[in-house]
């Protein structure tokens, strides 16, 4: 069975992320890794901003890859929460039928 | 070649930025012969506020790239020392207790890495109620000159009031505004403050849905969260706002702004702020 490949988001980004094109480098980068299953792991990420979030989440929902998020702060969590809503309210999201968040798991 | 530069000594910023337009627009047109220096005469300046050093520092560090400049700082000595302090006009390393000093980064430079150094030295600093919005602004900001403002050069400074618990943020790009965006991408508006305007209240130049919110949070942010003031200055439109009176006073400006200006200071939360509660 093959293995799922951890990413650190911490390592490639740092504990703040800011800008949206940042995100979408990175999980450009993230679409091109062989492995089907990858593990994000949000351990030391202190900030990210809403806008990375909102890339985080579109692709999160059209990605082909299993993706599974660990180590998210509260704060980060609540972030996604926060996008994941607003984006249920334009019908953009594929998530709105379940009010946990679909990254972390966490109400 | 000798440029006087006249700033008004007043303390309304429309009046000193229109001054600044006028010597913005004099360094644009500067001929010079080769080996020629520009000396920016600022001698007679009797007082420059934030916004007017972080859009003059912004457009002498870009016309830096094609021209030889030089400085006469103001004789009065207050106004030297605060200029010298806030690193007037190419930015500075050092920063001070209560602030940090005009910081440029221009296309070429990773923006993200850029914020992220200046968000980390101003958690240091600020009151802890203030939670993650001073991040969330400089985030929301930088992101939107990133993704749209096709800027070459931007600056940001900040400065905090320990003792009043309010802060300033001022962020300005020399891209191609927000009206000019708006023309380019067919959005409809009738003057500059109209699209400036709609760009507050979310209109976006995107097509995905759910886009467009960045202004839009941050003014909810800054008015309704942090109880604070938000000038926009684009184009030739200026839109200024604070928590009272939600839209405090627009106005079209005689000169045009090449770039796009957000000036905020907001106060402390009596309690920590939590963001979530103004993300769309």
């Amino acid at each position: 069975m093959e293995k799922a490949r951890k990413v650190s988001i911490f390592e490639k980004l740092g504990e703040r992320i800011f800008t949206r094109i940042t995100m979408q480098d990175f999980l450009s980068e993230i679409s091109k890794l062989k492995e089907k299953e990858v593990i994000l792991d949000f351990n030391k990420v202190k900030f990210i901003s809403r806008s990375c979030i909102d890339e985080y989440v579109r692709f999160i929902q059209n990605t082909e890859k299993k993706i599974k998020s660990i180590n998210q702060s509260p704060d980060v969590c609540m972030m996604i929460k926060a996008v994941e809503n607003g984006l249920d309210s334009l019908s953009v999201s594929k998530t709105n039928n379940n009010s946990k968040c679909v990254l972390c798991g966490n109400q | 070649m000798n440029l006087k530069c006249n700033i008004s000594n007043t303390d309304d910023p429309l009046k000193q930025i229109q001054d600044c337009i006028d010597i913005m627009n004099e360094i644009d047109k500067a001929e010079l012969e080769k080996g020629e220096i520009l000396n920016l005469d600022f001698s007679d300046v009797e007082w420059m506020l934030p916004c007017s050093a972080l859009l003059l520092s912004n457009k002498i560090i870009e016309a830096c790239r094609r021209i030889n400049i030089k400085i006469s700082p103001p004789n009065k000595r207050g106004v030297y020392e605060y200029l010298t302090r806030i690193g007037f006009p190419l930015g500075c390393e050092v920063e001070g207790e209560s602030f940090l000093p005009i910081n440029h980064f221009s296309n070429k430079d990773n923006v993200n890495e850029q914020i992220s150094k200046i968000s980390k030295h101003i958690g240091n600093k600020v009151d802890k109620n203030f939670g993650f919005s001073v991040n969330y602004l400089l985030a929301e900001l930088s992101d939107n000159i990133e993704q749209h403002s096709q800027f070459t050069q931007a600056s940001i400074m900040t400065q905090y009031y320990s003792d009043k618990k309010y802060i300033d943020v001022g962020i300005f790009d020399n891209g191609i505004t927000i009206p000019t965006v708006f023309e380019k991408k067919g959005v409809q508006f009738s003057d500059d403050c109209d699209a400036i305007k709609k760009a507050l209240e979310g209109e976006s130049t995107k097509e995905e849905q759910g886009r467009g919110f960045g202004l839009r949070t941050s003014k909810k942010l800054v008015l309704e969260g942090l109880d604070g003031e938000m000038y926009v200055l684009s184009r030739e439109g200026a839109i200024i706002l604070n928590s009272k009176d939600k839209e405090k006073s627009q106005e079209l400006m005689k000169k045009a702004l090449k770039g796009t200006l957000v000036y905020m200071r907001f106060s402390a939360p009596k309690k920590s702020l939590n963001i979530i509660k103004y993300v769309e």
